[in-house]
């Protein structure tokens, strides 16, 4: 006991000096799956998240730091609203991407007070472009290898992180047929990554290649997803 | 008379003490100088640690330390018991700082990625309405907000750059190699 308390007055010590805020306690894998288990949604989905969630935890999918939260903010919803979110979330991960960024911008429209609608078509809208992104950059092959064991994957990350650049220009309103604007938005922000969330190696061919008309048929294919 | 008896009297009691004590004067003047050498030769307390510590030190040099001890000794309670204000620079190398001026505001947080859009507070000990935290962040992008007294503070001066979704700005910050921190 005597032992504790000293380490506890150490790291009290410890943050005062430091004059850091700590962020949340980290969450577990557990954690993620003990609150999924606990929501009100049918067998079925519960079923297919619980064999999809715990590969997604271990390759970096969906991160039990967002997901957490997520999980908790989804348990004051009515049911239809959860299982809503949590089928998009099943998708994506079945898709094998990112889901972190779709589930932040979830809790983002929450914390904002947005109605249901705008929320899950924002989130439609983003996981839209994700499969454009992905479909655009696979046909010019723009796509890094994945090494084994890497996790997640660089072309997920690359992936996520162009179609979240793209989406933030679209989001507020802004034309898919401004591709120059769109063009140099994207570039801008993939430099500033490259070296901290993006590899050179991975992103470097990206910027190489990044033109207006690839941004405009990246958005093109989003906004109508029949022309795949 | 009798008064000139009574001092006969005193003169000669006194002669005869005198003469009784005179074997013990006898060397008496060697005795004092003696004990006054041995007093000397024994040093002080303070001639004992200046021996311990400072052996051989002149006393130029020795009030040369003593007067920079006392300086560094100023220096240092000065240093604990004047507050003062911290440079920016301090704060961006403990982590990212996150600061909002606002005087007349009761609650201050910061909602972002970083933290599931949960309230990180902010906080404002000395009252001056400068309101900040300092998070580690690991390198990467980070959207976020204020929340000032309930509403949200989307455009902060110090950020990189602005996004706008759900109707609201959130301000973006590249911590690491690609922007500042």
């Amino acid at each position: 006991m005597r032992t504790f308390l000293a380490g506890l007055a150490l790291l009290v010590v410890a943050g005062l000096a430091s004059g850091q805020v700590p962020l949340a306690p980290a969450a577990s894998p557990n954690d993620v799956l003990t609150l999924l288990q606990s929501l009100p949604i049918s067998p079925e989905l519960k079923s297919e998240l619980l064999g999809e969630v715990p590969s997604a935890l271990a390759t970096g999918l969906l991160s039990p730091r967002v997901a957490v939260p997520f999980l908790q903010a989804l348990s004051a919803l009515p049911q239809a609203q959860i299982e809503q979110t949590l089928n998009l979330m099943y998708e994506a991960l079945e898709e094998k991407f990112i889901v972190d960024p779709l589930l932040l911008e979830m809790l983002k429209g929450l914390r904002l007070a947005r109605s249901w609608p705008e929320v899950m078509g924002t989130l439609q809208r983003r996981f839209a472009l994700l499969r454009a992104t992905r479909t655009v950059l696979q046909a010019h092959g723009l796509l890094p290898m994945t090494p084994k064991g890497t996790s997640p994957s660089p072309s997920a990350k690359l992936i996520s992180e162009l179609a979240w650049a793209i989406g933030d220009y679209l989001s507020p309103g802004g034309s898919p047929t401004d591709a120059a604007t769109i063009e140099s938005k994207v570039r801008e922000r993939l430099v500033r990554l490259r070296g901290t969330a993006l590899a050179p190696g991975v992103v470097d061919p990206l910027i190489a290649a990044l033109s207006p008309a690839l941004v405009q048929e990246i958005a093109g294919l989003a906004l109508n997803p029949e022309r795949r | 008379m009798w008064s000139r008896d009574l001092d006969d009297q005193i003169r000669e009691a006194l002669s005869q003490e005198i003469e009784a004590a005179r074997p013990e004067l006898e060397g008496l003047e060697e005795r004092v100088i003696s004990a006054l050498a041995t007093r000397l030769a024994k040093p002080s307390i303070w001639q004992r640690l200046r021996q311990l510590f400072l052996p051989g030190m002149t006393p130029r040099w020795a009030f040369a330390g003593g007067i920079a001890l006392a300086l560094a000794l100023g220096f240092i309670i000065g240093r604990l018991i004047t507050p003062s204000p911290t440079p920016l620079s301090s704060y961006a190398q403990a982590g990212t700082l996150f600061a909002v001026v606002d005087p007349g505001a009761q609650s201050v947080a910061v909602v972002g990625d970083f933290s599931a859009w949960q309230p990180v507070p902010l906080s404002d000990p000395d009252g001056d309405g400068v309101w900040t935290a300092v998070l580690n962040l690991p390198p990467g992008r980070y959207e976020y907000a204020f929340v000032v007294d309930g509403r949200w503070i989307g455009q902060d001066p110090l950020a990189d750059e602005y996004v706008r979704s759900f109707g609201d700005y959130a301000s973006v910050r590249y911590v690491g190699s690609g922007g500042g921190a």
